[in-house]
């Protein structure tokens, strides 16, 4: 697990604070002067916030180059099964085209290396985020996939958080309670 | 049909809060009175598909109009104007976010719901079609299928298998990967315990995390990478299919690009065919806009321009050949026995869609219905004059022969468009039919620059 996966959300303990922000440029105002106090940083966002990422840390994302891999691995395993199955396993006179007629494995040997690709970015996708049918995981607040953004904050005195976050203008601070998903009641933020 | 562009009105002003609330509220409580009507219109009509594949399971593929010498009928016709359907759903999700055009964001998640409907329905033709429904597995490289043999890929219809399964898996992951944050949003707003534990499920959890969303995206946009390519050799597979044989009137090298232009053209007369009725029926006419429907009806002007080229250019090619045969299926196409399936055609594929030169009628609702029901009417009867036509006059005069429908094509054709609406409004029922989070941040950003994006 990276850095960037630990993510406070999946090690919850009750000196992480979170404070509300409505709009993407509060939220990454508040994150930077947060991060700049030296206290450790996540967010949990209703959409993506482009630019909030580096001031994260977070880096750019590394599923592109296993993809990438197994769609090339995939064109090779093709191509090779098909010289297998028409010359070694049981060549087969076809109006006298070669055993292995490469032209015409084109459309198939590429269809099953970006189906291969597709299969393995989907899965990725699911596996970085640890995505799970599962109706029973904690989320932060049920207004974090509606209209705000959850700035959690850990920091040494939770009491300065809490007034770091006022200040920065979040609209509703406490300290972090996860709640289960199936027990949240429409309409209400988490306990903050 | 006709609704005032609410961009030429007070704009609305949009929160996170009221987009969510407008998108969820079908999904998490009943459905406009209408959608109960649509739903058993189009339902029945779907059942006629069962009626007609059971009888021809008990029956045997002679009940269908094909013969001897039309030996691809309405199977392959129906199978490829579906397919296209699928493509230009493809295109609106992935090809326009390649070229980074946000306002997709209103019609993506209906048109890739088009793709995966439009797949479904495409696939139940050839599946029909080999006569042998119950060893259609022998399609797939089995080596337990005690066959002993695998299947054979110099041919263009193992391609097919290929092209189509690759293409219909990629498009339902794709879908599905859109769908994740936005069955969060219905889990979190859920009214009831089955919403919250269904919704949970579907949702995988989705938390939203600065780290999730980071990997979604990337995920995403490689889906788009993967899918365009995927959807253009598709349909060329399919385009291939037909031209590597030597019916005149198939053996053309312009018939990958045909086929994928037409694709798109028919599957955006789809796309307005759906998205017209549903905005109304949804009131969802503050997110799929008047200026929306304009823009994908001027992609459907341009590559409907390069489909009545085409149609030039193989009269020409013919004529340019010095084929007497080809030459002769173009004639008999223009002046023969289906010579009105021809006329059909080119008056609804070149003539109706001049309408869309006009910028009223770009922006008239009703319009453009009109005008997409008569383009899809127009691409089946293209499919048909490809297929059915070339066929019926081949080489040998002795052979040559009149197709026509029996009472079970046209069931399994009518059944085929049930189908493929009853899916469509059922998905309406249960999923956001616009991405809420992606819509979220073109609305809001552009309702706080105060500028259209």
């Amino acid at each position: 697990m990276t850095d960037a996966d630990s993510t406070a959300v999946s090690t919850p303990t009750a000196a992480w604070q979170v404070g509300f922000f409505a709009d993407d440029d509060g939220l990454k105002a508040a994150a930077r002067a947060c991060r700049t106090a030296g206290w450790q940083v996540d967010a949990v966002t209703p959409w993506p916030v482009h630019g909030l990422d580096p001031i994260l840390g977070l880096e750019r994302s590394w599923i592109g180059r296993p993809v990438l891999g197994v769609i090339l691995l995939g064109l090779l395993a093709a191509m090779g099964g098909l010289h297998f199955l028409g010359v070694v396993d049981w060549p087969l006179n076809v109006s006298g085209k070669p055993y292995f007629a490469w032209p015409l494995f084109v459309v198939p040997v590429l269809e099953t290396a970006l189906l291969i690709g597709a299969i393995v970015n989907f899965n990725l996708a699911l596996h970085t985020s640890r995505l799970l049918p599962n109706p029973l995981v904690e989320i932060v607040s049920a207004r974090c996939t509606d209209d705000r953004h959850a700035l959690v904050v850990l920091g040494a005195d939770p009491a300065a958080v809490r007034a770091k976050l006022i200040e920065l203008g979040a609209s509703e601070v406490g300290p972090l309670v996860l709640t289960s998903a199936l027990s949240i009641a429409h309409g209400e933020t988490a306990h903050v | 049909m006709s609704t005032p562009a609410p961009s030429e009105a007070t704009p609305p002003v949009f929160t996170a809060t009221r987009i969510t609330d407008d998108l969820t509220r079908v999904p998490l409580s009943l459905p406009p009175l209408p959608w109960y009507g649509a739903v058993l219109n189009v339902g029945g009509l779907a059942g006629l598909l069962f009626l007609s594949v059971l009888f021809y399971c008990v029956e045997g593929y002679g009940i269908f109009g094909t013969n001897n010498t039309v030996n691809w009928g309405n199977d392959i016709a129906s199978y490829i104007f579906w397919i296209a359907v699928a493509v230009a759903g493809t295109l609106v999700s992935s090809i326009l976010l390649l070229f980074r055009q946000r306002w997709r964001n209103a019609v993506n998640r209906s048109t890739e719901a088009m793709t995966v409907f439009a797949i479904n329905i495409a696939g139940i033709y050839p599946l029909i079609h080999t006569g042998r429904p119950w060893v259609d597995y022998w399609l797939i490289p089995l080596p337990w299928d005690g066959l002993g043999l695998a299947p054979q890929f110099k041919s263009p219809i193992m391609w097919d298998v290929f092209a189509i399964t690759g293409y219909a898996t990629a498009s339902v992951l794709f879908f599905y990967l859109g769908l994740l944050p936005d069955f969060a949003t219905l889990r979190d707003r859920a009214k009831t315990t089955w919403q919250r534990l269904l919704y949970g499920t579907l949702c995988m959890g989705w938390k939203g995390t600065a780290s999730d969303w980071r990997h979604y995206e990337r995920a995403y946009s490689q889906f788009a990478w993967i899918a365009t390519p995927l959807v253009i050799g598709m349909h060329s597979t399919i385009a291939t299919l037909l031209a590597v044989t030597h019916v005149p009137g198939w053996h053309a090298t312009v018939f990958p690009p045909y086929f994928v232009s037409g694709a798109i053209f028919g599957g955006l007369a789809m796309a307005l065919v759906i998205l017209v009725p549903m905005r109304k029926l949804l009131a969802l006419e503050n997110y799929i806009t008047t200026d929306h429907l304009e823009k994908l009806s001027k992609i459907m002007l341009a590559v409907g321009l390069v489909v009545g080229y085409v149609y030039v250019m193989e009269l020409f090619s013919a004529w340019y050949s010095e084929n007497p045969v080809e030459r002769d299926q173009y004639w008999y196409r223009m002046f023969g026995a289906h010579a009105w399936a021809y006329w059909l055609m080119i008056a609804c594929n070149v003539g109706v869609v001049q309408l869309l030169w006009f910028r009223s009628i770009r922006r008239h609702a009703g319009a453009l219905l009109l005008i997409g029901l008569l383009v899809n009417v127009g691409m089946w009867f293209e499919r048909f004059n490809i297929i059915v036509l070339s066929l019926e006059h081949e080489y040998i005069p002795t052979r040559w022969t009149y197709y026509s429908f029996t009472p079970w094509d046209y069931l399994l054709l009518a059944g085929s468009f049930g189908m493929f609406f009853s899916q469509f409004l059922i998905f309406a029922r249960i999923a956001p039919v616009v991405s809420i989070a992606e819509i979220k941040t073109v609305l809001l950003r552009r309702h706080k620059e105060g500028s259209h994006d």
